[in-house]
């Protein structure tokens, strides 16, 4: 409790006065060691001769204090657009995914235009390929905190859908994904996630990997297999890390 | 010989060369017969192209002789490697890379492709593509990406003709304990039935292409090099297979080639590069040259192209809208061992 109002008047001390954070943490330590909840203001006080005579610009608040009034925030005169890229980005295009075995069942609508769109989180039923449905029924991806659609759109199923509950191309997949994971869509734009088709050089046409070209978006965690096999010991020697490691008793020597 | 060497220029100018190029290769040859009297013959050519006369002047008499000789060999095979007489004098007295004429070297890129031709029935291309204008190679590692899959090793050993069976691999992925950097304790022979592995990192290692090449200083012979690309090379008809550079430098990424490739006959990449990938000889100190015969064409290098899960960034350090450039500014990236000194143009980061 003490200590719980020590760090509220050290968020409230925080503010445009720039001697206050250096000296707050001690307050806050002299606070919860000893000092009664009554001694607070006087802490602080001993704190503002410390640093700096003169009047200060900011008042401490008591978090006995009912909050202040915010009120709802005016909406926003430009409305955020989400965009498919970024300033300062070189173009690029995505390795397109419908029409080839990537997407082999493509159009969606076949079998789902006859069945009922049903909104409802639910547990699937369906056995796997090949005995149930011709594609996997499985969605690991976020903790069940996601469902069907919040990606797919629920009526037209030919289409993506975008949080804004706009239609998106399966080839766009990317900026779908990029609406929660930002600092990788970022990166992917720019180069620094995922790969890139044949060239290196910029101006030139960059084409790029969707991120369902690695990921499933289904299970997006990238499987564990079995590496490639390790380099071959020339006839007649050990392989110098395990001698070694087990020369100095090292766990991983075998 | 030594005070006649330039302190660091590659090229030497032609009082150099016929002083140094006898001495170091053809020690052997200059005390043939012929060469006494192609001296008398013509006065002020260049000592070099004595030789070369002398040379087709002992072969068109020994040329008789040779069939025999060959003939009588079989047991080690043909001589001269199966080459004709005249591909093994123009091996012989083969000049440095950087010292060759356009003439010299388009019959230097003729004769490894003959040589490939008879050696493993494979019709190769060898180009010379020069390095391109304005551009440094940069490689750039997502060490938070690196399951080491090892599948950029696997493409690099197809890609440059690597040997099958030999220990010639320029990527050797390291795994370390998480939260350690110690090289000393790393595996490089990890095999365990699915990777990654819970709490390994994985950290693939190749030729970092030092701008500070401590290798190029080690070589006696000046057999390797640094591009103007920035990338270091191998003149692999001019290494003498010393070793010298594989003890300098600080990454293990030069290998020396102990035996002859053996390379299946239809996975040889036939698309090759004098520095690049073509097929070396036994007994020459090898490395990663970023795929020279790709990066200078455009292309990425293989390791990034097998790269199942991204981690490889490959690209042009002196282009400020490149890959590249935008990890170096945007992440947390390190090189190895950089209390060195070596300036290495391979980064690692993480995210």
């Amino acid at each position: 409790m003490i200590a719980a109002v020590g760090a509220g008047a050290w968020l409230a001390t925080a503010g445009p006065a720039a001697a206050a954070p250096a000296e707050s943490p001690a307050a806050i330590d002299a606070a919860a060691t000893s000092a009664p909840a009554a001694d607070v203001p006087a802490v602080e006080a001993s704190a503002a001769d410390a640093s700096a005579p003169g009047p200060r610009a900011w008042q401490l608040r008591d978090l006995r204090d009912p909050l202040p009034e915010v009120g709802v925030p005016p909406p926003p005169t430009t409305p955020e657009v989400f965009s498919p890229t970024f300033p300062g980005a070189q173009p690029y295009a995505t390795v397109p995914r419908i029409g080839t075995a990537a997407l082999p069942l493509h159009p969606c609508v076949m079998c789902h235009d006859l069945r009922k769109p049903d909104p409802t989180p639910r547990t699937f039923k369906v056995a796997p390929p090949p005995d149930g449905a011709p594609h996997a029924a499985r969605l690991r991806h976020g903790n069940g905190r996601m469902w069907c659609v919040d990606c797919h759109h629920l009526t037209d199923r030919q289409w993506l859908r975008t949080l804004d509950d706009k239609k998106l191309s399966f080839d766009d997949a990317p900026v779908q994904c990029g609406q929660c994971h930002s600092a990788r869509y970022r990166d992917w734009v720019f180069g620094a996630h995922g790969k890139r088709v044949e060239g290196y050089a910029t101006g030139v046409d960059r084409q790029l990997y969707s991120c369902v070209h690695c990921h499933d978006p289904h299970v997006p965690v990238l499987p564990e297999r079995k590496a490639s096999p390790p380099p071959p010991v020339r006839a007649g020697l050990q392989p110098m890390v395990r001698a070694h490691a087990a020369a100095q008793g090292h766990p991983d020597g075998k | 010989m030594e005070n006649e060497r330039e302190p660091d220029g590659d090229v030497r100018g032609d009082a150099d060369r016929e002083a140094v190029v006898p001495e170091a290769k053809c020690r052997g040859c200059a005390s043939s017969d012929e060469v006494p009297a192609a001296r008398d013959a013509s006065v002020d050519t260049r000592r070099r192209n004595f030789l070369k006369l002398g040379a087709v002047a002992g072969a068109a008499t020994a040329s008789a002789g040779a069939t025999a000789l060959a003939a009588g060999t079989a047991s080690d095979g043909p001589a001269w490697g199966g080459a004709t007489l005249r591909d093994a004098m123009g091996s012989l007295f083969q000049d440095h890379y950087q010292r060759m004429s356009k003439d010299e070297i388009d019959a230097a890129l003729a004769r490894i492709e003959r040589r490939a031709k008879a050696k493993y029935g494979v019709d190769i291309t060898c180009g010379n593509l020069p390095p391109q204008k304005g551009v440094v190679f940069g490689y750039a590692l997502n060490v938070s990406k690196c399951k080491g899959y090892r599948d950029c090793v696997q493409a690099c050993i197809a890609e440059n003709n690597q040997g099958r069976d030999s220990q010639v691999q320029y990527i050797r992925v390291l795994q370390l304990d998480k939260g350690s950097m110690n090289l000393e304790k790393s595996e490089h022979y990890y095999d365990p039935a699915s990777i990654p592995v819970p709490g390994k990192l994985y950290l693939p290692v190749q030729c970092q292409q030092c701008d500070n090449p401590p290798c190029v200083k080690a070589c006696p012979v000046k057999a390797t090099w640094k591009e103007p690309d920035g990338v270091v090379v191998v003149d692999y008809d001019w290494c003498i297979g010393c070793r010298y550079c594989m003890t300098a430098c600080p990454y293990w990424a030069r290998h020396f080639n102990w035996t002859d490739p053996q390379i299946p006959k239809d996975e040889i990449n036939p698309d090759t590069h004098y520095l690049g990938n073509r097929p070396r000889p036994k007994g020459v100190v090898e490395k990663c040259h970023f795929c020279l015969q790709r990066t200078r064409a455009g292309r990425q290098p293989a390791c990034q192209e097998a790269c199942p899960t991204g981690a490889r960034v490959f690209g042009n350090l002196l282009d400020p809208n490149s890959a590249i450039r935008y990890v170096l500014a945007h992440k947390t990236v390190f090189r190895l061992k950089e209390e060195l000194g070596t300036e290495p143009k391979f980064w690692y980061y993480t995210d």
